[in-house]
């Protein structure tokens, strides 16, 4: 318990004195897991849409915004408080892997940054001011993009839906379609897509991992 | 020589509303990799308001997934160490809970062990799982961010369908 104590309140001191225990600034991974849902009836499942992921420096306090769908594919966003202030260059793009359970990342190395992430299948994108935790290891979170819902704020993510209106076809075939279906070798054992939950945990490592002294 | 050595990989559930939330949230992590064990996952930041007490100023909740090699009774005693670095004063607290009459008060950091393997054993000191995961929306959130599918080894449910069951 001692030797806890003395490790703990070390590593605390440090913190405290230097109010950064490690000498140089390191950046903090964001892995995005994206889900979606076309028609409110869907199952939530991992998306398999056309994403793209990009973030930019920004000044700390600013605002900004993607202000069109237009915008959103070109890579523009505007100061909220000076609309004439735009930036077109991403300092930093994502990486997309829709087979990865986290599909999207973004390496960030900036400390105020501004990500977009837009979903150019169902025509809808995602904002968020985020202040990155340096020193922090990778850092997991959820993003969902339903293509049904309006546009609206949650888990520090703006989702804007463009065109709230426009009719979307469900991802899983309706009970009339699976009817159609019937017969037809390529589909009728292909009604749902359960990419989502099939994911195994394992908790330990059996029979413990090895370490060599 | 060769050891072998049992890692165990356990959920903890940081939470803080204190002025400085998301700094000291960030400040134990780091500790809790220095001293618990590697941190191997962070989940996103989760906003939420005080649970079971009134309070002016908002919860930030955030998990982390840490490999450990001691037991969950250590792993209780270094986070409490910690929360005490930190600043967290038990014997304020109750003294605010006794006053005001409520169950819990404002903190400045709060951790409690979610998952330890996929142990399951309650006695005076320790309930492993966390006895209100599947009740508390502040809690599920950001442990679904990093164990969505994890089993909970006594309920048999998984944090994202302990948060499906609580929000639909």
């Amino acid at each position: 318990m001692r030797y806890i104590t003395v490790i703990v309140a070390a590593a605390m001191a440090a913190l405290s004195l230097s109010g950064c225990f490690k000498p140089e600034k390191q950046g903090t991974r964001m892995l995005i897991e994206i889900y979606s849902q076309n028609v409110e009836e869907d199952p939530i499942t991992h998306s398999t849409a056309d994403i793209e992921g990009y973030a930019f420096k920004i000044k700390k306090g600013t605002q900004w915004e993607v202000s069109s769908w237009e915008d959103a594919l070109a890579r523009c966003i505007t100061n909220t408080a000076h609309p004439a202030e735009q930036l077109t260059e991403p300092d930093i793009v994502a990486s997309y892997d829709i087979e990865s359970e986290y599909q999207m990342a973004f390496e960030l190395w900036e400390m105020h940054t501004f990500l977009v992430v837009v979903d150019k299948t169902n025509r809808i994108y995602a904002t968020r001011n985020y202040d990155t935790p340096m020193n922090l290891p990778e850092v997991y979170t959820q993003l969902h993009l339903y293509a049904w819902r309006k546009s609206g704020s949650a888990n520090g993510w703006t989702v804007t839906n463009p065109f709230p209106d426009e009719k979307r076809e469900p991802i899983v075939p309706t009970e009339d379609e699976e009817v159609d279906n019937e017969g037809n070798d390529d589909t009728s054992d292909d009604t749902t897509y359960n990419t989502t939950y099939n994911t195994t945990y394992n908790t330990t490592d059996e029979g413990g991992k090895e370490k060599i002294e | 020589m060769r050891e072998r050595t049992n890692i165990t990989s356990v959920v903890l559930l940081l939470g803080s509303n204190d002025i400085a939330a998301a700094e000291i949230l960030r400040r134990a992590v780091e500790i809790i990799g220095l001293s618990v064990g590697k941190v191997v996952k962070c989940s996103d930041e989760h906003r939420s308001e005080a649970y079971g007490f009134t309070s002016d100023r908002e919860f930030i909740n955030l998990a982390v997934e840490v490999e450990v090699e001691a037991d969950a009774y250590e792993v209780l005693r270094r986070i409490n160490l910690i929360e005490s670095l930190l600043g967290r004063d038990r014997e304020e607290e109750r003294r605010v809970q006794r006053e005001r009459g409520e169950v819990y008060a404002s903190r400045p950091i709060d951790i409690d062990i979610i998952f330890y393997g996929d142990a399951s054993f309650s006695d005076e000191r320790l309930t492993i799982p966390y006895h209100f995961l599947d009740e508390r929306e502040y809690a599920l959130r950001p442990v679904v961010d990093i164990a969505a599918e994890r089993r909970h080894p006594a309920l048999s449910r998984t944090p994202r369908e302990m948060l499906e069951a609580l929000t639909m």
